[in-house]
C-alpha cells in the first residue's frame, strides 16, 4: 500500500521513518511532497568513472577499492554544474539521509526509488536497478545516473532528481532471531 | 551499545563519497570480501580498522566460525551475511 503525502508526514512525525533535512516537513501540499511521494534531491558530490580501460572482475576480492581507485570525485555547484555527457555513467547519492526501521509496535515502511519521468523524457535515468530501499535501510541513497538522450544534461546540486515511493511492509521483518528480546522501545534492538 | 553487535577486523579507505569507506574483509576461508559501508560502522583504534557487524546468534556454524550481517552486499558475493572465524570477534563498543 502507497503512503500518500498525508501518511508520509504522519509516518515522519511519528518516527516510523526519517528523512532529513527536509526544505519542508509540515505542508504536504508544497514540495518535496508529492500525492503520493517525496522527491529527493541530488548532492554536490559526484564520483565520476575515470579510466574506461580496466575489466573488473566480481569474482576478485577488493572490488569497492578498484571502483574508489577508478573514479574522480568532482564537488559539483549552481555556477559550476556537472554536464552529464551522452552514454554517460556517475554515481552521486541524495542530500537525504533516510531510515526504515524495523518497528515492531508500529508499521515497518519500505521504499522504492525512482527516477522523475520529466527527466526520464529528457533520457536521464537517476536509478535503473535495485531500486528498493528495504526495512533496515539508513543512510544516503546512492544514485546511479546515466544519460540516454544524444545530447549532454546538466547536473545541479539540490536539484530534485528522484522520488521517493514509501509503501506499507505487512508482518515485522526478522533480521536476527533474537532482535525484539529486552527491547525497550518500538525501534527494537536492530 | 546495541545487543548483537561485534567487531570484526577490516581494512578501510576513503570511499566514492565521503560518508563512506571502502571496506575489506576475510571470511573463514580467507577470502577477500569488499563492500562501501557509512563511516558510522567503522572503528579505528590506533592503526587498525574494526567494522561493526551484527551477530546472528543461531546460525553457528560448528565450534570455530560464526555468521555475520555485514552492513551492505559483497560485490564478491553478492550476499550481506558471512561465515568469519570466532577467533577474530571483539565486542562492539
Amino acid at each position: 500500500m502507497i503512503l500518500s503525502n498525508v501518511e508520509i508526514l504522519d509516518a515522519l512525525k511519528t518516527g516510523s521513518i526519517k528523512i532529513f533535512p527536509l526544505v519542508n516537513d509540515s505542508d504536504p501540499q508544497n514540495p518535496p511532497f508529492n500525492t503520493t511521494a517525496i522527491d529527493l534531491r541530488l548532492d554536490a558530490k559526484i564520483a565520476v568513472p575515470a579510466i574506461p580501460s580496466i575489466a573488473i572482475d566480481l569474482r576478485k576480492g577488493g572490488v569497492s577499492d578498484v571502483l574508489t581507485r577508478n573514479c574522480e570525485k568532482v564537488t559539483i555547484s549552481q555556477r559550476q554544474p556537472f554536464a552529464l555527457e551522452p552514454n554517460k555513467f556517475i554515481l552521486s547519492q541524495t542530500v537525504e539521509c533516510v531510515e526504515f526501521p524495523i518497528n515492531q509496535k508500529n508499521l515497518t515502511y519500505a521504499a522504492r526509488v525512482e527516477g522523475r519521468s520529466s527527466f526520464a523524457r529528457c533520457g536521464l535515468l537517476v536509478h535503473f536497478t535495485a531500486p528498493t530501499i528495504h526495512a533496515n535501510f539508513e543512510g544516503n541513497i546512492t544514485l546511479e545516473i546515466i544519460n540516454l538522450a544524444p545530447w549532454s544534461i546538466n547536473l545541479y546540486p539540490e536539484m530534485y532528481i528522484c522520488q521517493l515511493i514509501i509503501e506499507e511492509v505487512k508482518g515485522a521483518p526478522i533480521v536476527t532471531e533474537n532482535q525484539f528480546k529486552g527491547q525497550q522501545s518500538p525501534m527494537g534492538n536492530v | 551499545m546495541e545487543k548483537n553487535q561485534v567487531l570484526i577486523p577490516c581494512t578501510a579507505i576513503d570511499g566514492m563519497f565521503d560518508n563512506e569507506y571502502s571496506v575489506k574483509i576475510k571470511n573463514k576461508d580467507n577470502q577477500l570480501l569488499s563492500f562501501f559501508a557509512d563511516k558510522s560502522r567503522v572503528v579505528k583504534k590506533g592503526s587498525a580498522s574494526y567494522l561493526k557487524v551484527l551477530l546472528l546468534e543461531s546460525r553457528t556454524s560448528n565450534g570455530e566460525a560464526t555468521t555475520v550481517r555485514l552492513p551492505a552486499e559483497t560485490f564478491e558475493l553478492g550476499s550481506s551475511t558471512v561465515e568469519v572465524n570466532l577467533s577474530v570477534l571483539s565486542p562492539a563498543p
